[in-house]
């Protein structure tokens, strides 16, 4: 079982990030987008997409540096063991109840505006829930548990992006830690068939671009 | 100096009666799908009043086009870092319900409903959810100005003015704006499209949102201050306006254009110097943008421009159409045509000739008396020039002098010919009209009245010809595309630079 989950099922969902976003890049460049519904529910988008977006992105690195980054360079920095623990509790602190709160509200206007719901298309709802349900597990761990499990994730995630598996580090972790790997992990598997693919088109070119672009008549076709 | 050429329009608002018949191909052609409903790249607006979207020309809610920052052009809404500090939300985007939301009805019903003792009736149904509602704005609500007393308190063209005062009965005035994409020389949309989907081709300054670079981040739509760029709902990507460039392409004039029964509409090539373009944008006295834009055509029938047109790569086929367009002389020679809103920057080439209208004075007035027109000048000069009433002033006089001319000149004509004025079947049945009172018995004044404006008899023979006459081949100057440019069958092409295949 632990292989299965902790082994295979990682390399599963990362395949398909990985196929899925090239495969939906060449076959439907049209529908990549953010999929916006600014258009129909305003206030609800000002308010919960700011707080939404600006928490889950420093959420997202703060993982980055805090499970891929080996420990040997964190020690390098003076930012192993008990500080670093202690900064990434700090962190979870203040940025799963924003997370929460900016998704619960997106969530809820489009549960509750006809017109946002009227332009939602299933997928919409299962990353929402997902996403919330990690603040949650997220959240219990920050705020109530306290598992020092911060290094064994960390050395099992490493051991994961460098082909080096090695599930068996994951069984002493505590159930809500691997329902919130596990449940990260499908997030990954999503992005390619969800609205969540706008993550890569971050449109950092446009700082690089003179402001009027002209284009002659067939250089796309 | 870098000469590019642009396709562009001018609309004259003297005969626009509010038809809808350039809005009904328009739509048909393009907008129906699901989704964009709600769209109209095409619509009629009836001044003054707040239009479609609301308030659209309110920057100070909007926060569209540009302004000067340091002597530079700047975007209204702010730069580049802020935009992308806030890709996520944008406060300042119309609401669906300032566009309107879009409706239909089940008519099937009215033929399917059971017997019974009273009519059937249909109710409105929203197209985006199918619940029945209240429809409460549509994009030609204030049609002939259906409560433009409460709405056109907060039309913003009454800058300056004693709003209130003129949506009173006694003194209130109309007249029609048609409105499409201006397909603008310094597009605000291009500019803050963060993902470079929004673009100008080269060709012919055709403005295109490629649909499968847009991303759905929808700068474009508050970055418009004409609000012409729109956001399909269910596709969630920009649709815009597209110049019907797949029959521009074919030497065709716009739908709109073809279609109009009062030929208000004008199609044609103008050159410019894309090297002048954001000097003239960083023009920091809105009053003076218009003269900036002037001086950044260029002038077709000076041969030495005509060599540099066709040293940078312009077709001769467009230069030639340049030296025939009747946009060029509406704008540049004439100068009767205005840009809309010259103040937002975004230079943009769907000019409107302004509308003359009856004198609230009474009696015979003098033909220069344009101060007591219907009309106010102050109004068409918020709309058309930022304000300065001078090249309004200008273009109004020219007409109203190009009238009496041809009018002295048809009189004269018939009176050589033994006729009287007042014989039936002559063609001066305008003789009272108090515009060209003045002039009756006076032969050389309405030379004179042209003179004075630094028009010729064969200036305003010219005018008369293509503002009353206005016959298809001298409003439509469209040149064809050179298909070795092209590279093949214009068939194959339609729609792979404007909208998805899936639509095509």
């Amino acid at each position: 079982m632990d292989l299965l989950l902790f082994g295979v099922y990682p390399y599963v969902c990362l395949t398909l990030f990985t196929a899925g976003l090239i495969f939906r890049y060449v076959a439907t460049p049209g529908e990549w987008n953010a999929r916006s519904s600014n258009l129909f529910a305003k206030k609800s988008l000002v308010a919960g997409s700011f707080l939404f977006h600006y928490a889950i992105i420093f959420t997202f690195f703060g993982h980055v540096v805090g499970l891929l980054v080996p420990v040997a360079l964190l020690r390098m920095a003076d930012f192993a063991g008990q500080v670093h623990f202690e900064v990434a509790t700090m962190c979870g602190r203040i940025l799963a109840p924003c997370v929460f709160a900016g998704a619960g509200i997106l969530l809820l206007r489009r549960l509750c505006n006809r017109n946002v719901w009227a332009s939602t298309v299933p997928m919409d709802i299962v990353v929402l829930v997902f996403i919330l349900l990690q603040a949650c597990t997220g959240g219990y761990q920050d705020f109530t548990a306290h598992e020092d499990v911060l290094p064994i994730i960390g050395a099992w995630a490493r051991g994961i992006v460098t082909c080096q598996p090695d599930p068996a580090l994951m069984r002493g972790v505590p159930w809500f830690m691997q329902m919130h790997v596990i449940c990260g992990l499908a997030i990954f598997a999503m992005v390619p068939f969800s609205r969540l693919v706008h993550f890569f088109s971050l449109p950092l070119t446009w700082f690089a671009r003179p402001f009027i672009v002209y284009r002659r008549r067939y250089d796309n076709a | 100096m870098k000469i590019k050429a642009q396709m562009a329009m001018v609309m004259n608002l003297d005969k626009c009666l509010a038809c809808h018949t350039c809005t009904i191909p328009c739509k048909n052609a393009w907008t129906t799908p699901a989704g964009s409903e709600y769209i109209w790249f095409n619509n009629v607006e009836t001044k003054p009043g707040i239009g479609y979207p609301k308030q659209w020309e309110n920057q100070e809610r909007y926060h569209g086009g540009w302004t000067v920052k340091n002597g530079k052009p700047e975007l209204r809404a702010g730069g580049k870092m802020k935009k992308f500090l806030s890709l996520f939300a944008q406060p300042d985007l119309p609401d669906i319900k300032d566009y309107y939301e879009p409706w239909n009805y089940n008519y099937r019903y009215l033929t399917t409903a059971p017997d019974s003792k009273v009519q059937p009736a249909v109710g409105p149904r929203s197209a985006i959810t199918g619940e029945p509602m209240k429809v409460e704005w549509g994009p030609n609500w204030e049609d002939d100005l259906a409560g433009a007393n409460v709405t056109g308190l907060e039309d913003v063209n009454f800058r300056g003015m004693e709003a209130k005062a003129y949506l009173q009965y006694k003194s209130v005035f109309m007249f029609h704006l048609p409105r499409i994409c201006e397909h603008c020389l310094h597009p605000a949309c291009v500019a803050s499209c963060p993902s470079g989907a929004l673009y100008k081709r080269d060709e012919d300054g055709i403005v295109l949102a490629d649909q499968s670079r847009c991303r759905s981040w929808r700068m474009c739509m508050t970055a418009c201050p004409y609000k012409k760029v729109y956001l399909n709902w269910k596709t969630h990507r920009s649709e815009k306006c597209i110049f019907c460039y797949p029959r521009i392409e074919a030497g065709e004039p716009t739908l709109c254009a073809q279609s109009c029964p009062g030929r208000i509409r004008y199609v044609g090539v103008m050159l410019y110097d894309a090297d002048k373009v954001r000097e003239a944008a960083a023009c920091a006295d809105p009053a003076k943008v218009y003269e900036a834009q002037l001086s950044v055509f260029v002038d077709p029938n000076d041969p030495e421009m005509e060599k540099q047109a066709l040293a940078d790569g312009i077709p001769y086929q467009f230069v030639d159409a340049a030296k025939r367009s009747p946009i060029h002389k509406l704008v540049s020679k004439w100068r009767l045509a205005l840009p809309l809103h010259p103040e937002f920057r975004t230079l943009p080439m769907v000019w409107y000739i302004p509308p003359l209208s009856p004198l609230v004075a009474g009696g015979v007035a003098a033909a220069s008396d344009l101060d007591n027109m219907r009309i106010p000048l102050r109004y068409l000069a918020n709309l058309l020039a930022a304000g300065d009433e001078t090249p309004v002033r200008e273009a109004l006089h020219k007409l109203m002098a190009m009238r009496a001319f041809i009018r002295e000149e048809r009189f004269a004509k018939n009176a050589a010919a033994g006729q009287t004025g007042n014989e039936p079947g002559t063609q001066d049945d305008f003789a009272a009209d108090p515009f060209v009172a003045d002039n009756v018995g006076q032969p050389d004044a309405a030379t004179d009245g042209l003179a004075a404006l630094g028009l010729t008899p064969a200036d305003a023979r010219a005018m008369y010809r293509l503002l009353a006459i206005a016959r298809f081949e001298d409003r439509f100057v469209v040149p064809t595309v050179r298909r070795e440019i092209g590279g093949g069958d214009l068939q194959t092409f339609k729609g792979c630079a404007g909208f998805p295949e899936e639509i095509s």
